[in-house]
């Protein structure tokens, strides 16, 4: 079940589409990342959702209310952590939370037990008759997180909410992100944070100004990479003893080398022997592409399951003496910045997986 | 469409709100309360030089060695006199207590909206389930509450004053007359709600409470101009030119509510305000 869908969503601010032909399918639950270049629309894209400001072109329905016909009612079920804390610094957290409670119509009693409960959370409590103006980047952060969650929001926007927080308050907030997952809540983060996209996000959507990619970062890497192996080798530069005599059911598609005139590797040049692996890996049938790097090879399959075994028994039959079979996870940074330096300009059809 | 009544919980938060911020900033506070004060100390003082002031002829118009000038002189009769009188230093009085309805309001909406841009709570408040309508009447009713109250308390202190300091006859010549209580019920009102529109259309276009302040005292101009005007004998404060001062206001008003109204908008507020 989908808690936001969003139908060629665009925003037009003057001549410029600040994002176009938006399609989003976010499941109940779901922590999903918002991911893009300063300039992209990300902010653009959550205040549509939020009903901040309205759509030029498109639709969406948010917690089953569309956004041109019930704002209000996906305001009411909404809540969000703009970038900037956005408190009122001369008065206390009671008085900020207070102040927000009755503009979600909570009684004073439902105010006091949730503000209680997350300003302990966020170890803000002993802090609560205090001026926020007094508070550190970090806790007027924690504050803002705390009046998000204040009302138990179906949906949770939040842009860059870790950006101003020490190692131990950025854990907290993750944890709390990651507890608010299991309640049911749909969370939409919006960070230049890749890695703890990576770790929080179920899924995440690439844009720039259009879709450029939707999936689960995983699959994010796959699509641009394939499904890479890493085989690392003990003495990779020694020749292996029976390199000379491969297996004959091998389907190479490079000459075998001849016994005979195959001159003995000198293990003085470095990486000759891996090298020499490397393109008898790359003839193995369902093998995309391998390169070494340093004592491993990376291999590029689609079908790992298949190719792997198959590759295992060549190296092993050539002798070498494998210390390590791994599929490579890359970072979603990796993956993103490609993304992005690909897309840069193009102006391609956006793309789901 | 508004389906709530006008004065909801919403408004009365943003009101409570806007006060628990104005009694922690001291600056706004003393802006705000500097002007009743300092005006109402003027009335007084002038109050209780027309007290002393034998307004009969029997002296002269000599007050205590203080010459009456030449155009309040040269009159016997005493209704004479204190139409004089009222009109060289009373009537002045009048559209001196205006200036409170103006620069209160317009202080408090400049403070309140600029205050908002400044600690960047606009969009946090904007995506709560609060109409706009309701932000904009809570905001407006803050500035404008303690505009009116200061100024009808001010004006009940000068009109207390001046039934100790006047004789009955005086008293309600003077200040009770039709045009001074036509003017506190019907234009304090209107110029509050001109000074609030004024606070919040400027506000919303500078980044700083003091430069919207500057700006707005531009409205102030007329209620000094009329002030001057009475002090030169050439405006008389009458029922009449209080009801015509009356429409024009109201006009004015009208007109600023509508640019206010369009302004206060969600998206308007979000991607042009600066």
């Amino acid at each position: 079940m989908y808690a936001i869908t969003t139908e060629s969503l665009g925003k037009q601010f003057g001549k410029r589409w600040a994002v176009k032909d938006l399609a989003l399918q976010i499941r109940q639950g779901e922590i999903f990342g918002l991911l893009g270049p300063n300039g992209a629309g990300k902010t653009t894209t959550m205040r549509m959702l939020a009903c901040l400001i309205a759509p030029s072109s498109g639709t969406a329905v948010v917690c089953g209310y569309d956004i041109r016909r019930n704002p209000t009612e996906i305001r009411r079920r909404t809540g969000i952590m703009t970038e900037a804390p956005g408190l009122y610094e001369t008065l206390s957290p009671l008085e900020n939370l207070g102040f927000y409670g009755k503009l979600y119509d909570m009684s004073a009693a439902e105010v006091r037990k949730q503000a209680e409960h997350y300003l302990r959370l966020f170890e803000l409590w002993d802090r609560r008759h205090d001026i926020v103006a007094g508070f550190s980047k970090g806790m007027k952060q924690k504050l803002a997180l705390v009046r998000a969650l204040l009302h138990g929001p179906q949906m949770l926007i939040l842009d860059e909410p870790t950006s101003a927080l020490d190692p131990e308050g950025a854990k907290i907030v993750r944890d709390c992100i990651s507890a608010l997952r299991g309640e049911g809540c749909t969370i939409i983060l919006c960070t230049h944070n890749l890695s703890e996209a990576q770790a929080l996000c179920d899924r995440v959507a690439i844009i720039k100004n259009m879709l450029l990619k939707m999936g689960t970062p995983r699959e994010l890497q796959q699509s641009l990479y394939g499904r890479q192996v890493e085989i690392k080798l003990a003495n990779p530069h020694s020749p292996p003893h029976s390199r000379l005599h491969p297996p004959p059911n091998l389907d190479l598609q490079f000459p075998a080398p001849a016994p005979e005139t195959q001159p003995r590797p000198d293990p003085a040049q470095d990486g000759n022997c891996l090298n020499d692996l490397a393109v008898l890996v790359a003839g193995v049938a369902g093998v995309r592409d391998v390169v070494v790097a340093g004592d491993s090879m990376l291999m590029s399959t689609l079908d790992p399951d298949e190719v792997v075994p198959e590759v295992v028994r060549l190296l092993v039959g050539r002798g070498a003496d494998i210390v390590r079979v791994a599929e490579v996870e890359y970072p979603l940074e990796r993956a993103y910045l490609d993304l992005v330096a690909r897309y840069n300009g193009e102006g391609e059809a956006s793309e789901a997986f | 469409m508004i389906d709530m009544p006008l004065l909801n919980h919403h408004v009365v938060a943003v009101i409570e709100n806007e006060w628990a911020q104005l009694r922690r900033n001291k600056v706004a506070l003393f802006t705000i309360l500097a002007p009743p004060v300092l005006l109402l100390s003027v009335g007084l003082a002038i109050l209780l030089l027309v007290s002393l002031m034998d307004v009969t002829g029997d002296r002269g118009g000599y007050v205590s060695g203080w010459q009456v000038p030449q155009h309040v002189q040269g009159t016997d009769t005493p209704a004479n006199s204190i139409q004089l009188v009222r009109n060289t230093l009373l009537n002045p009085l009048l559209a001196l207590f205006q200036v409170i309805p103006l620069v209160v309001p317009m202080t408090i909406a400049s403070y309140s909206v600029v205050g908002e841009k400044q600690s960047r709570s606009l969009e946090a408040l904007l995506a709560t389930p609060v109409h706009t309508w309701e932000l904009l009447l809570g905001k407006a009713l803050a500035a404008a509450l303690p505009a009116l109250l200061a100024t009808w308390l001010s004006f009940d202190i000068f009109a207390v004053a001046a039934r100790l300091w006047l004789d009955p006859t005086r008293y309600s010549d003077l200040i009770v007359s039709p045009a001074w209580l036509l003017t506190m019920i019907l234009v304090t009102p209107l110029l509050t709600m001109l000074a609030v529109e004024a606070g919040i259309i400027i506000s919303s276009r500078v980044k700083e409470a003091q430069s919207a302040q500057q700006l707005s005292s531009i409205i102030i101009l007329p209620v000094l101009a009329t002030l001057v005007g009475q002090m030169a004998g050439v405006v008389n404060l009458s029922v009449g030119f209080v009801l015509t001062a009356g429409v024009v206001i109201g006009l004015a008003d009208t007109a600023l509510l509508f640019i206010a109204v369009r302004l206060f908008n969600r998206e308007t507020i979000l991607t042009t305000w600066r």
